[in-house]
């Protein structure tokens, strides 16, 4: 996977350096439909287009990059050969966690690499009746140490983002 | 690679020469598979029991490097089970079944957990 992207963020770089050198360089009117285009007009489509491919292209590259941490993050060396636990995984156990602890609250679980640990990031809409702190507390202390355990990761760091209340 | 066969490196004290013995990598994948279905805990990628035959070759893939073997296992665990507990126990039980039935050294073998799988149908 991590391969096709490199090869997308490469293509797209190759077309955003082509791009750019085709604004740049020296060109004469267009005629098209019979309209003539002015060269200047021309270039500055180019220009754009160059820098919509660079910055489509930075972004494929950074996708990469996270991704690769984040498997990093998430291998452990097991005695008998490599674990890899996919995001996905702890996705999954997160959301199963918050079921448990939160019942019919709705939330939204992100994931990202910190170090060589993982970061979570939780959004959800505050329960009735339920302090933020405490709330907060609650689900950073349940994260860190179950997750620990289920999974072998450490969890440096989980963000709770309360977005709302469940009455609203 | 599909149909790849390996020899077996060391043969038996007291061993004489009367032929080669060849193994199959699917034949290696079936038997990864076969020991992967006897750990507790442990499901195909989509939830259901760890398939067995044929259809094993989605899960498991093998590698042949100079008459040693290394595994790659996909696989679902339980929710609830503690992930590096169990997969320690099926890198242990393919490595030794492996081994056992084929005799080829197993150089490792890698598991990725693609998923948690809701424990309803077995424990």
């Amino acid at each position: 996977m991590s391969f096709f992207l490199w090869l997308e963020a490469l293509l797209l770089l190759v077309c955003g350096v082509l791009s750019a050198l085709g604004a740049s360089v020296y060109m004469p009117e267009i005629v098209v439909g019979g309209n003539a285009v002015s060269p200047l007009v021309v270039r500055a489509g180019l220009g754009v287009l160059a820098a919509v491919f660079l910055i489509a292209a930075g972004i494929c590259m950074a996708l990469v990059i996270r991704r690769d941490r984040l498997a990093q993050a998430m291998s452990l060396p097991g005695p008998k050969g490599q674990i890899f636990i996919t995001p996905h995984t702890v996705a999954q156990l997160v959301m199963g966690l918050l079921a448990e602890e939160l019942g019919d609250t709705p939330f939204r679980v992100g994931l990202r690499p910190k170090g060589k640990a993982l970061a979570l990031r939780i959004s959800l809409r505050l329960p009735e009746e339920a302090s933020i702190p405490t709330l907060a507390e609650r689900l950073q202390e349940l994260l860190t140490t179950e997750i620990a355990r289920r999974t072998g990761l450490e969890v440096q760091e989980v963000q709770v983002l309360v977005h709302g209340t469940t009455r609203g | 690679m599909k149909g790849e066969r390996t020899s077996r490196p060391r043969p038996p004290e007291n061993y004489e020469e009367e032929g080669k013995i060849s193994v199959a990598k699917e034949v290696i994948a079936t038997i990864a598979g076969l020991a992967a279905a006897e750990v507790p805990g442990v499901y195909s990628p989509k939830g259901e029991p760890f398939p067995q035959g044929s259809a094993v070759q989605r899960y498991v893939h093998t590698e042949l490097l100079e008459g040693r073997v290394r595994l790659s296992l996909s696989v679902g665990i339980g929710y609830g089970r503690v992930l590096p507990e169990v997969v320690q126990e099926l890198q242990e039980k393919v490595k030794t079944e492996v081994e056992r039935l084929t005799t080829l050294p197993v150089e490792a073998v890698d598991v990725e957990v693609v998923g948690v799988v809701e424990m309803k149908e077995r424990g």
